[in-house]
């Protein structure tokens, strides 16, 4: 079965494995070629979301725009334009509508994991000269299972705008969705630091691990992250990103559902 | 089966599109919805596909209620208004991208379809170079292929020359034989005409008349 649909959505993976090659060029270039010495280091830069000190960088953030851009027109519109091209025909072949929904979720589960596994993959690949093989450590199940979780959410949300709208405001609501949070933090951590705590309840942040690992590190003393119960950040990380799954989840099936969006052109 | 609608109305941006509509369809038989445009038949074949939602009264199926016991009717074909396909896709691979959501028919099933419909089941053209012949008959194998109890049509005889609409007559007529219930909604039944058992005139939304076919 997953030969059958690796095969029959080659396309789509091989754009994904050259959009992640992309996306790699640009971390290391705006890194100045730097590469961590550590695996966790490794993933968490090129996985682990912006860190707080690129959210203030306009370089980081036409980058991340850019990554976004060609994500959102590789996989969920090319999804969205799969059931909109014939909506008809597929509509009704499906007779529930909640099995359109299950469509959705099963090709945005395939893709998120694929494009984690190519990741990790290529992580091992450029750091297996540097390191031998490490045991994976709780960090990095936390890193690999936030970035997941974030991949589905704006997976589920943009398709949510694509398939309710334009392809063009589409598009541009979900890239406000990606990066407006980014921005807010940058211009919070840039402006007053002091009040950095609060980004963290900003709705589709949760997903940046970075934010809730890298940030203690910060020279500004003050740190997205602060709880005073140990392990608290990333149960509330994941309790936000669950939160925000279930509601993008919920509002394609709303649109899904909007059977009337094909009874508005009648015969005059 | 037995497909009843009672008392259907629609309203759409202050325009009543069916107003107070009441008929019942059998299976073995083909019903022809004509009226003019704009008469509403139309938004009725999109009603009994459940593809809209009525205003007033209610769509049963076999005695299921439409919107209540189920989203769509099961066992269905249709076409509506211009066929659309995945127009970088060949008719074939059109055609086995539907068959698999229900995975009811076999790819042997498939060629024989579009060869009943008169296409070239190894024509390698995408649909993006077909005719708008070839789509219509494209349309009507994706809604009879995988042999429903229910066939909606909405002019299905658009684009096609003689020799397709000769061969669309036999396939309806093979349809019904199966005892498939057909409705068609079309402004323009002369060709077809014969192929009717029961003729149902509409007009702004309404019923006018019911003309049987002896």
């Amino acid at each position: 079965m997953y030969y059958k649909f690796i095969t029959k959505n080659k396309g789509i993976l091989i754009k994904i494995i050259a959009l992640i090659a992309l996306s790699f060029i640009l971390k290391y270039i705006s890194h100045r070629n730097f590469l961590p010495d550590s695996l966790l280091g490794t993933y968490q830069m090129y996985m682990g979301g912006t860190f707080l000190e690129e959210s203030t960088s306009i370089l980081q953030i036409i980058s991340l725009l850019l990554i976004s851009v060609l994500f959102i027109y590789f996989i969920p519109y090319e999804i969205v334009k799969e059931i909109k091209e014939n909506e008809i025909y597929i509509k009704y072949r499906f007779e529930k509508n909640t099995k359109i929904l299950l469509f959705f979720a099963i090709k945005n589960v395939f893709y998120s994991l694929f494009y984690q596994l190519i990741q990790i993959l290529i992580i091992a690949f450029i750091t297996f000269q540097f390191h031998p093989i490490q045991i994976i450590g709780g960090e990095l199940i936390k890193l690999l299972i936030t970035s997941t979780m974030q991949l589905l959410i704006i997976l589920f949300i943009s398709e949510f705008f694509l398939y309710y709208m334009k392809f063009e405001i589409g598009m541009v609501l979900s890239l406000l969705v990606i990066v407006s949070p980014i921005i807010i933090t940058g211009i919070v951590f840039h402006n007053s630091p002091s009040y950095l705590e609060l980004c963290k309840y900003i709705p589709f942040n949760h997903g940046n691990y970075n934010y809730y690992y890298v940030s203690k590190y910060t020279f500004y003393g003050t740190s997205i992250t602060y709880s005073v119960f140990p392990h608290y950040k990333y149960v509330f990380s994941f309790i936000c990103q669950m939160i925000e799954l279930v509601i993008s989840v919920v509002g394609l099936m709303c649109i899904i559902n909007r059977k009337d969006l094909l009874g508005e052109n009648y015969e005059n | 089966m037995k497909i009843s609608v009672k008392d259907v109305t629609r309203e759409i941006k202050g325009n009543i599109i069916l107003n107070n509509i009441n008929l019942e369809f059998e299976s073995g038989k083909i019903y022809c919805l004509c009226g003019h445009n704009g008469s509403g038949k139309t938004m009725l074949l999109r009603a009994i596909a459940g593809l809209i939602r009525i205003d007033q009264g209610e769509i049963s199926i076999d005695h299921k209620i439409l919107h209540k016991d189920m989203d769509y009717p099961p066992e269905m074909g249709l076409i509506i208004e211009t066929p659309s396909f995945f127009k970088y896709y060949t008719g074939m691979e059109n055609l086995l991208y539907l068959a698999e959501i229900r995975d009811k028919i076999s790819k042997q099933d498939i060629i024989e379809t579009l060869k009943r419909v008169g296409l070239d089941p190894h024509d390698q053209r995408t649909v993006a170079k077909y005719s708008l012949g070839m789509k219509q008959r494209l349309a009507i194998a994706q809604a009879i292929m995988e042999k429903p109890d229910l066939i909606l049509l909405d002019e299905p005889t658009n684009a096609l020359d003689q020799d397709a609409i000769i061969q669309f007559k036999n396939i309806i007529t093979e349809e019904k034989r199966r005892n498939a219930c057909i409705i068609i909604a079309t402004h323009n039944q002369q060709d077809i005409d014969e192929l009717f058992d029961e003729k149902i005139y509409l007009n702004s939304g309404k019923v006018e008349r019911v003309e049987k076919n002896d």
